[in-house]
């Protein structure tokens, strides 16, 4: 014990002699670890921790699937899920839930839109989680008319109800219906992936005749625990086959089938690729740190040789000296690693900016025990490694050689020369990688910044509201919705500064609520069977939204306010659909329907009274991105509201077109809402461009992030090339000496240091090239735009990096050329 | 080529001075000094007299402080470093206490690194290499490395690196430094050898045992001249 602390002891004292050598190992260390802990606690808190709900490897969530129709997963109906319960074997609950928006009305507030789910009752006790305060939900608050209970977020109750207890069963008016609050939820609590964060919570009723419980709805996310013993891949085999007997069962199921995905896997299976990614990325940056650092102490072991020979003389054996060095150096670990957290603390500070809005956050990303224990292994790790080369190399040397030579004749030994050689080489072709995977990713967010989303952005704001019929209509409602759109796109228009405005059911990129619809052309030879009818997205939109948000029309024409209820019914298709189902002639004039060939249709569905009209083409406009920009629209059909019957409640977003500043026309646009519905709340206000941004977002993490650390492994490499030639220069003092004194013009010098610096930059680069070529199979699923063998990018790398090395050898080769003559005549 | 004398090597006055801080350490004081072509003349002197001072002026890779030094008829007081340099390739040969052999090169290429500074082609270099290996006696060891080689075929080796390029002038310094008796003897024979074909040397010595090989002693003491002698050798010239 007392030889171990004597030897840290040493070790501190020595670190703290060569104060250069102690701040390069313990800063370069510090860089490593900390965005290793940085990144580490993002993939610890996304991928690692589990869902904070009672044994969640036991929770899936289970789909419905309709294949044929082009439809890999979807939603499920109410009915099925009802089938789906009662009927399975292999889970011990199910539940689901969809979300919701209400608004609400508080004494002394002005109305606001929250953020609801409307849940199986059951579906906390599943989850394993218990209100804070008050109560669960009841199995019979699942009927309809029992259904008005409603459990609040710790968040919602803290700002809405100031954590006050008594809010527990006070009334809360959602829409139009009051609800007793019959609790409070945990603190922290997420709801699954927490997009969006939920503020309440309803049970899942439905009043009788709801449309919304009927077989053709699909919208609910059925979620269930697996009874022990069962796997999710058995229960997905039972529940497609449980699927085959409900759709012999009911008809109009046909083609449904079900699919069963953990929890896990719903919720962070695509973010999955760019977080490891991102790992492996900062494991590089890591491993090169290493090599910097494992150079630093191989150099300072060489300059202790005659030390080590001495202490060997005196009879310390191999390991002896191996553990002197390991305790020598763990100051270093302990200070780099404490450095490296407190580095990261401020990364995660810095990454919550950047973190895209659509990453699950169903665990706060903090540095916690399991961050730091990470922390303190990779320091740990790293340091035994770093000491254990020089460890080697030191206790390897001819003792009695180094003694004789009195430890002056700065030769080193040869292995240690060409250790130090090679962790250079790795190092850039790391670097190398990094460099490459940053430069597609680069490249991949400028092909997304410029990509065509088949609109244009600028100048458009955007907001969301929500109609209710009872509350914001008493007086009745036939139509209402559709008229007040008109009046205030019409008051809107006459605003200065507008140029336009329109409401629609979707905004393009994902923001707002698909729709998909059966589709069929009339005339056109139908499928042979149901499940082989298409679906394709189907939106309303009023005369003026596709013109504001500058839909490029390809052929016919927008939708006009004389496309109204009792004109002939219209529809404008985009070029996705036109190709699919028109190939070979105009789809203008031609006539559609949102539903299935009625020869297809079970008897008892055949009531053409419900049947919805035929719709002729009018227009066709370029595809808009309804996705993301890396992604193919759906093929769409845009109907008019005013040909959608007593349409345009629930959520619909109003876009608005200006001359200037699109946010700045916000509390003008807001005025004319109110003056028309006083206490209608407008949410998500946001303009076009934000969007477009927020579309981004998890590009521009992972480019940015990949560049940040491609930078660092380009700083580090270059300092690895100066360390290393450097050193060597100094090594080779006199032999510079003797070659200058020789006839050598200082411009030999300066061309040997270089080409020896740009050799191993050379190999490195070589490496490092051949690897990325391999490794951009990773990347592939993250690239658009570019191939991920893109010759420019690589080229640009190999000139970055070339220019970097021979600057990092610049430095070296000019004290070389500096080097005194006399030095050959020096023999001390 | 020398002057019509022979002179090759001409000093006046020659003066070194150090600056260290704000000590003057006067190194060399008031040289003067010719060496003819053809001669072996050694510079011998107690540790610390200005010995090998003089012969790094002299080896041109340091300048004196005062006075005025022409090699080969040149004053070389005003001659830039690439100057220097180029004369130090193409007219003087060094031949060092510590062999100053390159670890990472083979006896060849230790050899042939003069003639490759003064861009001489390869086959040429090859020869003329191969030419002094044989001249040392070392042509059997082209291929292997220094630390292969004993300390007296190292210095060997060095001696052939200073004649590869046919220098007019041979600087050893301390060439028996590192060697022991034998070896050393071996050294001395070689460059006695050397002379007898015709080379100009100037060696420095501490050991007066070495510095009689020569033909023409002088004696440094505290940075000055202090005594010269000169012997007739036999079968000189």
């Amino acid at each position: 014990m007392q030889t171990i602390l004597q030897d840290v002891r040493y070790g501190a004292r020595a670190l703290a002699r060569n104060k250069a050598f102690t701040a390069v190992a313990v800063l370069t260390l510090a860089l490593g670890i900390g965005a290793n802990t940085a990144i580490f606690s993002v993939v610890n808190a996304v991928l690692l921790q589990s869902v904070p709900y009672k044994d969640p490897g036991k929770l899936v969530f289970v789909w419905s699937t309709m294949i044929s129709q082009g439809v890999p997963i979807s939603g499920s109906a109410a009915p099925d899920f009802r089938e789906w319960r009662t009927r399975n074997h292999v889970f011990e609950d199910m539940v689901a839930y969809t979300y919701d928006n209400y608004n609400v009305a508080l004494p002394g507030e002005e109305p606001l839109r929250v953020q609801a789910a409307a849940v199986s009752p059951e579906i906390f006790s599943l989850l394993g989680v218990n209100p804070l305060l008050g109560r669960n939900f009841l199995p019979e608050e699942e009927q309809w008319g029992r259904h008005r209970a409603a459990l609040l977020s710790y968040s919602f109750w803290q700002t809405r109800f100031g954590g006050q207890s008594s809010a527990l069963g006070r009334n809360l008016r959602l829409g139009n219906e009051e609800y007793a609050i019959i609790g409070v939820m945990p603190k922290g609590m997420p709801f699954f992936d927490d997009l969006p964060r939920v503020d309440l919570w309803v049970p899942l009723s439905y009043a009788p005749k709801d449309g919304m419980n009927t077989r053709g709805n699909h919208y609910l996310n059925v979620v269930a625990r697996l009874k022990p013993g069962v796997t999710a891949e058995r229960a997905g085999t039972e529940m497609a086959a449980l699927a085959k007997q409900i759709e012999l069962q009911f008809p109009e199921n046909k083609g449904l089938s079900a699919k069963v995905v953990t929890v896990r896997e719903q919720l962070v299976g695509d973010v999955r690729p760019a977080l490891l990614i991102l790992l492996g990325a900062v494991a590089f940056v890591l491993l090169i740190a290493c090599a910097n650092i494992a150079n630093l102490m191989l150099a300072r072991a060489t300059s202790r040789q005659q030390e080590f020979a001495v202490r060997a003389a005196m009879g310390a054996g191999r390991g002896r000296l191996l553990a002197q060095l390991l305790l020598e150096s763990l100051p270093i670990a302990i200070f780099g690693g404490a450095a490296g957290v407190m580095l990261a603390s401020w990364g995660i500070k810095f990454l919550e900016s950047l973190i895209p809005s659509d990453l699950p956050r169903f665990n706060p990303i903090a540095i916690n025990t399991s961050v730091l224990i990470f922390s303190a292994a990779i320091s740990l790790l790293t340091i035994l490694f770093l000491a254990l080369a020089p460890a080697l190399f030191a206790s390897k040397g001819d003792i009695q050689e180094t003694l004789r030579e009195g430890g002056r004749s700065g030769l080193e030994h040869r292995g240690s020369g060409k250790l130090r050689s090679l962790l250079v080489v790795s190092e850039v072709a790391m670097a190398v990688l990094l460099l490459a995977g940053a430069g597609l990713l680069i490249k991949t967010f400028g092909a997304l910044r410029h990509a065509d989303p088949g609109f244009s952005a600028d100048h458009v704001l955007t907001m969301q509201m929500q109609l209710s019929p009872e509350t914001d209509f008493p007086n009745g409602h036939e139509n209402a919705a559709i008229q007040f759109y008109r009046d205030l796109s019409a008051r809107v228009d006459a605003l200065p500064g507008v140029k336009g405005s329109g409401i629609t059911t979707t905004l393009p990129l994902g923001f707002g609520m698909g729709w998909g619809k059966y589709f069929d052309v009339q005339d056109h030879t139908p499928p042979t069977s149901l499940d082989n009818v298409p679906v394709v997205r189907f939106q309303l939109s009023t005369p003026g939204f596709l013109p504001t948000i500058a839909a490029r029309l390809r052929d016919g024409r927008f939708f006009s306010q004389d496309d109204s209820q009792t004109a002939p019914f219209v529809a404008v298709i985009n070029e996705s659909l036109a190709r699919q189902f028109f190939p070979n002639e105009s789809p203008i004039g031609k006539s559609i329907r949102m539903f299935p060939p009625t020869a297809l249709l079970p008897p008892e569905a055949r009531k053409p009274e419900t049947w919805p009209q035929w719709r002729t083409v009018v227009g066709i406009i370029a595809d808009m991105k309804d996705q993301a920009l890396n992604r193919p629209a759906f093929p769409t059909v845009y109907a008019p509201y005013a040909q959608y019957h007593n349409e345009g409640w629930g959520t619909n977003v109003f876009a608005v077109r200006t001359a200037g500043d699109p946010l700045a026309a916000t509390g003008m646009i807001r005025n004319q809402i109110h003056s028309l519905l006083p206490n209608l709340p407008v949410a998500e206000v946001a303009s076009m461009e934000q969007l477009l941004a927020r579309s981004l977002s998890r590009a521009r993490f992972s480019m940015l992030l990949l560049s940040i650390f491609a930078a660092l492994a380009l700083v580090l490499a270059a300092v690895g090339i100066y360390g290393v030639m450097a050193y060597a220069v100094a090594q080779r003092t006199r032999e510079i000496g003797v070659r200058l004194a020789l006839g050598a013009q200082p411009r030999d010098v300066l061309g040997m240091v270089l080409i020896g610096g740009g050799k191993l930059a050379a190999f490195g680069l070589a490496l490092g090239l051949v690897g990325s070529l391999g490794m951009s199979y990773f990347l592939r699923s993250q690239l658009y735009g570019v191939s991920s063998t893109d010759p420019v990018t690589y080229a640009s790398v190999a000139l970055l990096l070339g220019l970097v090395a021979l600057a990092a050898c610049y430095l070296p080769a000019r004290r070389a050329t500096r080097v005194d003559p006399l030095v050959a005549l020096r023999y001390e | 080529m020398a002057d019509a004398n022979g002179t090759l090597i001409k000093m006046e006055g020659v003066k070194k001075v150090f600056f260290t801080d704000e000590v003057e350490t006067h190194a060399l004081e008031e040289i003067h000094l010719e060496i003819k072509k053809g001669t072996y003349i050694s510079i011998a002197g107690p540790s610390g007299c200005g010995k090998s001072t003089l012969l790094s002026i002299l080896g041109l890779l340091d300048s004196p402080t005062e006075g005025n030094y022409e090699l080969n008829g040149q004053p070389v007081a005003k001659l830039t470093i690439s100057e220097r340099t180029r004369i130090r390739n193409r007219e003087i040969g060094f031949i060092f206490q510590a062999f100053n052999l390159i670890g990472d090169l083979t006896v060849y290429e230790n050899v042939e690194l003069p003639l490759t500074y003064r861009g001489t082609s390869s086959s040429e270099r090859k020869q003329k290499v191969q030419n002094a290996l044989e001249r040392v006696g070392m042509a059997h060891r082209l291929r292997h490395y220094p630390s292969q080689l004993s300390g007296g075929q190292q210095q060997r080796v060095a001696v052939a690196r200073a004649l590869v390029g046919d220098p007019l002038i041979l600087m050893a310094d301390e060439p028996t430094g590192n060697l022991d008796s034998k070896n050393g003897e071996a050294v001395m024979e070689l460059l006695r050898d050397l002379h007898r074909n015709g080379a100009t040397i100037c060696m420095v010595t501490h050991d007066q045992r070495y510095a009689n090989f020569a033909e023409r002693t002088i004696h440094l003491f505290d940075g000055r001249i202090v005594e010269e002698t000169q012997e007739a050798r036999v079968g000189a010239n």
